[in-house]
């Protein structure tokens, strides 16, 4: 822990650097012609683009979803963003060695290694990494190792051509391209994306995980994640993201789907961190996903654990539909935000099955001028027998010119249904303080204290990795919040 | 140790020490008796630097600083160290990780490398049993959860952490049980040696059968009114604190 | 079609307004707020689902079979008045027929420190304070049902406290509809609570039949000033048909008190806005309801608690019962400004569903803009205790009455709140019946 907050020296955005990589863009603005030049770049099938052009055309037909968020933020041009950017491919890649250097010098210093080696001693802490530079995979480490358990994990572009009967029997399953404008915008236009499969049986040995960076200039990031857990398998996956430090606003919009069968298990941890913008509010990225998770058969259990200290604007509630009987649900999350960010956050746990359980921990932390809102749905439906939700929402506020806010909707529909929520908002106590003072620690350091022991529950859900990286992202993105 | 001068100090206008003087020498113990609101706490709470009271007049030196000029953790460094009246909860954050961290600060603020984990796991294990503290105490997140006594002892627990040269108890005996009291004074006469004081705040005597001071002082209306040898303790619970009243009135 | 009706609909209102605007009470001043409503109005129409604070109850389906905005109060001569008083609570007993005030059987009031009237008498006699107050509070409210309130009110009670007044004996204000075939009125009470004045108000609302069918519109703006305290308590028992929208709108000046509870057991649809702005420092405000919901009935109870200035305090309790097909909202907001320090502001709804058709749609909302204050929520929903229910049957007692008094005992919390001892009792004993 010690060491942790001796690194809260920076307050600067660590990750705001760009490379300088060759890319190949397409030209800016949004078509079909684009559509079909991105399908075309990526050599896809019929079907593929149809889905594409499909998609493109209800979202034309939709309206920016501006009126419940509690948001704000100007319009978005959408024919001002490049759909496409991929580095230059020097030849088909076939190992490491033929990755641009500059590539791996980029990742190096994101702290995500490419080199398939066991990072620390044994095979548990071990990560399988698949590394997504604005609209491409450039690199998925440890494939053949997983193949052997007949675990699938690639990138989106590859399971297109390798696996397309499970792309088509799966894709839009959870989150179809007509679920909402922004859905319907990354349906039209993802570019790339990982691709899970655990087989039947199968406990996925490593850790797997997406790394997303943004870096050319005027692109947007659509990727789309598909996770799949067939009968009794299971996964922990992680995500993590960030981006070059720019003036301008840049549009980040995924899908994430996932689909848990009978006895299945899939973890899906994220910290996000794309660049927030400066301290005056200028720049950052938007975000604006859709992640959404069926627990399908019965006993099957999706976790979703999240945190949130990146992006201008975050839009974002990871959902579980419980559709199985005996399915459990669980949403942690962390959401922290300074300056002029904003977000709101939150989950969706729709009951279908009987038997199901959901738990919702939310910690929301604004600073600055930012404001946070946590915003979640708890539907429990008609025949929906004995179903369970607790949720606890608490929000730390620290300065008196941001926001927090809590904005639960609980729909019960069946009469064995319990549902408990509660909600609190406070400071850090000045007692608190003091008492971590007087026994010698400074403001920073005491509020680092404090702030990480109020996420503790949250944090000890992620895998042992991420969490020290979360811990050290919550203390630098509140630096210089309490006077 | 710590020399007190004409300090008044108070609460927006309230005015609650009143030129206190007091002078502890090290390894001295000195215990601070009087009736509620005479002005124990407060005194406690302006040593260690606490933000809601203003010092309007008076100085304080602590090793040959000025502690007035120092912030609360700079105190802390310096080698004060307050047991709480009422010690504060910190949900999620360990004992153990609270101690190391503070530990780690104090030692850098004196310009030391952080400790060795297994010297401060040693060390903890150590100073555990100077108060009878289990294990599992140190695990849980700070004072969260403990009982009345199990606050206090862990108050004790991390004084023995921190190795003070000043400690004020803030009516440490307040709420404890007699097993408590005994373990909670244990652990204090074990931490007394040559170079360190005490300033032990109490409302009753008899704490200070367990802790035995070398002065007594008697707080009213924010100033020492009566100070003594330690049977001055005994001749307060016999006559009660209506007796310094009177005395005190008939002087106004 | 829904929407075409619903289209036509307002058209009409807006007519029926231009005709009216001349004859409706109040000065140029309140011509204008008239007109700035009906402007509002207009913009905003019934609010669909796709309104956040509609988000479960359509209006649109009420207004489907057209609006008569004509008069029916030639039946009024035929109200029994003398059956909806409570004669065992010892009150100024005040009768209103859809929303005019009955004077002749009425209770008069021997106190010239207070004032009670009908808006008429109000605008004419306290022109002054009509003009000041009348629509001030709600202007800035941006539901339709409040603005078309504003505009169209023409009847309703005018109530001014000066002087210190502290009125002796509850005012109760008994409010009887007589309409049918979706008569849709408005009406509108003005209550103003002067510096140190206090009052204790009880209203209640019953249709005239036990079938007749109106759709009633009701508003009351209270103004509570510096250190003055008022009670208000609601009840609202209509019969199966009718259809009720009701917006409290309270206005707290600093150190004053204002209490409320809002029963609801009647009616086929309903929706309760109540606002409370905390307009001084210092103001504390309890906000009490309770719901029991049967066969078809719908009930939307929204609350917004604005805490705009510091050391406020507000705590919310809201309780319903729900069977057969019913559903129930619970939309709760605690709002704190910037400069709202040190507010306590505290909220709990629960509620227990009794039928596997009926449907409970909670949304407690926290926002909060100031950090040095204690605000939470808490929100439950389940059915009756079954480990209670065992001990109770374990002691003796039967299923049937061990749910009753379990239930019985839920509600009464809510109750419990209310310090008219009486009208408690009345409650309780209403209460006891519709759990039956």
């Amino acid at each position: 822990m010690s060491d942790i907050l001796e690194e809260i020296t920076s307050s600067e955005y660590k990750y705001g650097f760009t490379s300088n990589i060759e890319m190949e863009t397409a030209p800016k603005g949004l078509s079909e012609d684009i559509i079909r030049f991105i399908s075309q770049k990526k050599n896809e099938p019929d079907w593929m683009l149809e889905f594409r052009l499909q998609a493109f055309r209800k979202w034309q037909t939709m309206e920016e979803p501006k009126h419940w968020a509690h948001l704000n933020y100007p319009k978005i041009d959408f024919q001002d963003i490049i759909y496409y950017a991929a580095p230059k491919p020097k030849k088909k890649l076939n190992s490491l060695d033929e990755v641009d250097p500059e590539l791996l010098k980029t990742f190096e210093k994101l702290g995500i290694s490419l080199e398939e080696q066991k990072r620390l001693s044994g095979v548990e802490s071990t990560i399988a990494v698949d590394a997504v530079i604005d609209s491409v995979s450039v690199k998925t480490t440890f494939k053949e190792v997983l193949a052997e358990k007949g675990i699938i994990f690639c990138s989106f572009s590859e399971a297109v051509h390798e696996h397309p009967e499970l792309v088509k029997k799966y894709m839009g399953s959870v989150v179809p391209y007509t679920d909402n404008y922004y859905a319907a915008l990354n349906s039209a236009v993802f570019t790339d994306g990982s691709f899970c499969y655990i087989p039947k049986g199968v406990r996925c040995p490593m850790e797997l995980s997406t790394y997303f960076r943004i870096n050319t200039s005027g692109t947007g990031q659509f990727e789309r994640t598909l996770i799949i857990a067939d009968e009794g398998g299971y996964a922990s996956y992680l995500e993590g993201c960030t981006a070059p430090s720019r003036d301008e606003n840049q549009l980040h919009a995924a899908v994430v789907e996932i689909i848990v069968h009978e006895n299945a298990e899939i973890k899906y941890s994220t910290v996000q961190n794309w660049y927030p913008g400066d301290k005056d509010g200028k720049g950052g990225v938007y975000n604006f996903v859709t992640k959404r998770g069926i627990c399908f058969g019965d006993n099957s259990k999706l976790s979703w654990t999240q945190v949130e200290t990146g992006s201008a604007i975050t839009w974002k509630y990871p959902s579980v539909i419980l559709k199985g009987n005996n399915s459990v649900g669980e949403f942690y999350s962390v959401a922290v935000t300074n300056n002029y960010q904003q977000a709101d956050t939150g989950t969706k746990m729709i009951h279908l099955g009987s038997n199901t359980r959901s738990t919702i921990v939310s910690k929301g932390i604004s600073a600055g001028f930012s404001n946070n809102s946590y915003r979640g749905l708890v539907r429990i439906g008609k025949g929906a027998k004995n179903a369970r939700n607790f949720s606890q929402c608490d929000s730390l506020l620290m300065g008196d010119k941001c926001g927090a806010h809590t904005f639960p909707y609980i729909e019960i529909k069946d009469k064995s249904a319990i549902v408990e929520h509660e909600a609190t908002t406070s400071k850090i106590g000045e007692d608190q303080l003091f008492y971590c003072k007087q026994r010698g620690l400074d403001t920073e350091k005491a509020v680092a204290l404090i702030v990480n022991g109020y996420c503790k529950e949250v944090l000890n859900k992620l895998p042992m990795e991420f969490a020290v990286e979360a811990q050290k992202l919550l203390a630098v993105s509140l630096e210089g919040s309490v006077g | 140790m710590i020399s007190i001068n004409n300090l008044k100090a108070g609460i927006g206008d309230k005015e609650i020490l009143k030129g206190f003087n007091l002078n502890v020498k090290p390894g001295e113990v000195h215990a601070i008796m009087g009736p509620n609101g005479s002005g124990k706490s407060t005194l406690a709470n302006v040593l260690a630097g606490k933000e809601d009271y203003t010092v309007t007049d008076g100085s304080v030196t602590f090793n040959g600083k000025d502690l007035l000029d120092m912030s609360p953790e700079d105190r802390a460094r310096e080698g004060l160290f307050l047991a709480f009246q009422y010690p504060v909860e910190i949900p999620g954050v360990s004992n153990i990780n609270f101690l190391k961290t503070c530990l780690s600060e104090i030692r850098a603020y004196k310009g030391l490398p952080p400790i060795e984990a297994k010297d401060f796991l040693k060390m903890v294990k150590e100073k555990q049993a100077l108060v009878e503290l289990q294990g599992s105490l140190a695990n849980r997140s700070v004072n969260e959860g403990f009982s009345g006594g199990e606050k206090k002892r862990n108050e004790i627990f991390q004084m023995a952490m921190l190795e003070p040269s000043l400690a004020i108890l803030d009516e440490t005996d307040s709420g404890l049980d007699i097993d408590a009291l005994r373990i909670v004074a244990n652990g204090v006469n074990k931490l007394r040696d040559k170079n360190r004081s005490f300033v032990v705040i109490t409302h009753y005597q008899r704490l200070l059968d367990y802790i035995v001071p070398d002065f007594v002082h008697v707080m009213y209306n924010g100033q020492i009114v009566k100070s003594g040898p330690k049977e001055l303790a005994l001749e307060l619970e016999e006559k009660g604190y209506d007796w310094i009243k009177k005395e005190e009135e008939q002087v106004i | 079609m829904n929407t075409i009706s619903t289209i036509n609909n307002v058209q009409l209102i807006s007519e029926v307004f231009t005709e009216r605007l001349s004859q409706l009470p109040g000065g140029n001043n309140v011509q204008e707020i008239r007109r700035k409503a009906i402007e509002q109005f207009t913009k905003l129409g019934f609010p669909l689902r796709s309104n956040e604070e509609y988000k479960y109850s359509d209006t649109s389906k009420l207004f489907k079979e057209g609006i008569n905005l004509a008069h029916a109060d030639d039946d009024i001569s035929k109200v029994d008045f003398n059956k909806y008083k409570q004669k065992n609570i010892d009150a100024y007993h005040i009768f209103l027929a859809n929303g005019e005030l009955i004077s002749t059987e009425s209770d008069k009031i021997e106190n010239n420190k207070v004032e009670v009237c009908d808006l008429k008498t109000a605008a004419e006699k306290y022109d002054k304070i009509f003009n000041q107050y009348y629509g001030s509070s709600v202007a800035k409210f941006n539901d339709a049902f409040a603005q078309l309130n504003i505009a169209l009110a023409s009847k309703g009670l005018f109530v001014y406290l000066k002087d210190r007044a502290k009125l002796d004996k509850p005012l109760f204000i008994h409010n009887i509809s007589t309409g049918t075939d979706n008569h849709f009125f408005q009406t509108h009470h003005l209550i103003i609570a002067e510096t140190l004045c206090s009052i204790d108000i009880i209203e209640d609302f019953y249709s005239q039949t036990n079938s007749n069918q109106y759709i009633l519109n009701s508003l009351a703006e209270i103004f509570v000033k510096e250190q003055g305290i008022v009670n208000y308590y609601k009840l609202q028992n209509e019969n199966e048909n009718a259809i009720h929208i009701n917006t409290t709108h309270a206005v707290q000046d600093k150190q004053s008190l204002f209490d409320t509870n809002t029963v609801s057991l009647g009616g086929k649809w309903g929706r309760n806005n109540l606002n409370i702005l905390m307009n001084g420092i210092n103001c504390e405000s309890h906000l009490n309801g309770l719901f029991v919901l049967k066969g078809q009935q719908h009930l939307d109870n929204h609350t917004l608690v604005d805490h705009q200035n510091p050391h406020c305090e507000s705590n919310q309790l809201y309780k319903g019962i729900l069977s057969d097909k019913s559903s129930g909202v619970f939309n709760g907001k605690i709002y704190v400004r910037k400069d709202a320090q040190k507010t306590n502001a505290y909220q709990s709804s629960k509620s227990m569903l009794l039928s596997d058709d009926a449907s409970m749609n909670t949304k407690p909302q926290l926002e909060i803009y100031a950090d040095d204050v204690k605000c939470s929520h808490g929100s439950s929903t389940g059915q009756i205790d079954t480990n209670a229910l065992f001990y109770l049957r374990a002691r003796g007692l039967s299923e049937d009455s061990a749910r009753k008094l379990l239930m019985y005992a839920f509600a009464l919390d809510v109750i419990n709140t209310v310090k008219i001892e009486p009208y408690r009792h009345y409650l309780e004993e209403l209460i006891e019946n519709s759990l039956n």
